[in-house]
């Protein structure tokens, strides 16, 4: 914590007002420079400055902590300073999401203690794949009551976060595992589910197999792929069913799905239509934002699937 | 992982595999469904996955267990019981995905 901001070799990351799904873009352009020069393992110091934080979303917590845990983790933060947001009440907002926890910072002032919230789930860390199932129905059910998830959606919402963390697990090899969070927003009858890696990223997972290597000469497209129906890097053509469902669902439920990767973007709107954006992450980031107020459930994706009759009920093969 | 397996009047040998019981209401993975695709017993006739009680079914776990069962030439038949019409859509999927090769 001993940098000198007048250093000219500190990075200085200016947070900016505002942290959130919309704003993604600049708060990737201020983290950049110590994005980078971590992918190229160069040592960095930096001062993350927040004072201007005015307001922040579990996808701005969730990148902020991820990018700078990955510097701590891989040893390459040599020095680094946070100036902590001015407004007392994005401080305790910080505190109540882990934010300050996640980065072993010590507030200079103790916060008063607030209730525990019922509609925010913490930055929280998962290890290994065994923690997956509880970590992510404890996230999906932080979001029921202000959701107002009926069974439903729940199941819809912890089969596809599922397997947006298992891909962490099974693909990424990301030095921080996966970071999670996630809000529900009664009034704008939103919620946001994000989850982070800072791993090897998308192309580089689909570059091993052959048949996709024309097709992914950038991230953007390599994304794009991904979001197609069958698209793995195992080799199964049966498999790489986890982003397309996730994505279907969202495009049902009119809602918003993000995925930035390595040096591409990828954001489907509420109308279904696809942005590209070229933006720099060091590992994988996913925003799920669904609406709290329209039905969300996977079986018009999965209804396209013909099957022998055998009733309604029972299934039999 | 609890199974039961019980022989009917034809003394066809049926296993019925109760998933709530063992793993719990949310099923995900490919770990955890090549352990349940483990558990089906290839000497019985019919295996029973009863879904009473599940709340979730990823499909990486769906496909582990029950396309990669479909596609077996040798085993035994294959009846899935009392899933929600969001599991029952989802298996169904799995399967077809893997038989249509």
């Amino acid at each position: 914590m001993a940098v000198d901001p007048g250093d000219a070799d500190v990075l200085h990351v200016v947070v900016p007002e505002r942290v959130t799904f919309g704003t993604v873009g600049t708060v990737l352009e201020q983290l950049e420079p110590s994005l980078r020069s971590a992918e190229a393992n160069e040592p960095c110091r930096l001062v993350l400055d927040m004072r201007a934080v005015k307001f922040c979303s579990p996808t701005g917590i969730t990148l902020l902590a991820a990018a700078m845990e990955d510097l701590y983790r891989r040893g390459l933060l040599a020095e680094g300073a946070i100036r902590i947001p001015n407004r007392q009440f994005v401080l305790q907002y910080l505190e109540r999401m882990n934010f300050f926890k996640e980065l072993e910072v010590n507030l200079p002032t103790k916060l008063k203690p607030r209730k525990k919230s019922k509609k925010l789930h913490p930055v929280t860390h998962i290890r290994d794949e065994g923690e997956v199932a509880s970590v992510v129905r404890g996230l999906v059910e932080t979001l029921r009551p202000e959701a107002k998830l009926d069974e439903r959606a729940r199941g819809t919402l912890v089969s596809c976060v599922s397997e947006v963390v298992e891909n962490v697990f099974y693909h990424a090899g990301s030095p921080i595992d996966a970071l999670v969070c996630a809000q529900a927003n009664s009034q704008h009858r939103r919620a946001e589910l994000v989850i982070a890696d800072t791993g090897r990223g998308i192309k580089e997972a689909l570059t091993g197999v052959e048949a996709y290597r024309g097709q992914i000469d950038n991230d953007c497209a390599a994304i794009r792929l991904a979001l197609e129906k069958n698209v793995t890097n195992t080799g199964d053509p049966h498999r790489g069913i986890g982003l397309w469902v996730v994505s279907e669902v969202i495009r049902s439920n009119g809602g918003e799905l993000l995925i930035l990767s390595k040096e591409g973007g990828v954001r489907i709107g509420p109308n279904g239509d696809m942005n590209v954006f070229d933006h720099f992450w060091p590992g994988t980031l996913v925003v799920i934002e669904f609406k709290t107020d329209q039905p969300i459930d996977t079986v018009a994706v999965y209804g396209s699937a013909e099957f022998p009759n055998y009733g309604d009920d029972d299934l039999n093969f | 992982m609890a199974t039961m397996t019980s022989t009917s009047d034809s003394a066809q040998r049926v296993q019925t595999i109760r998933l709530i019981d063992e793993i719990g209401a949310d099923l995900s993975g490919r770990t955890l469904g090549d352990t349940v695709r483990a558990t089906v017993d290839p000497s019985v006739s019919e295996v029973v996955f009863d879904c009473e009680g599940l709340g979730s079914m990823s499909p990486s776990f769906a496909d582990e267990v029950f396309g990669k069962l479909a596609q077996e030439s040798q085993r035994p038949a294959i009846r899935i019981v009392n899933a929600t019409p969001d599991i029952l859509a989802l298996i169904r999927f799995a399967v077809q995905e893997r038989s249509a090769s």
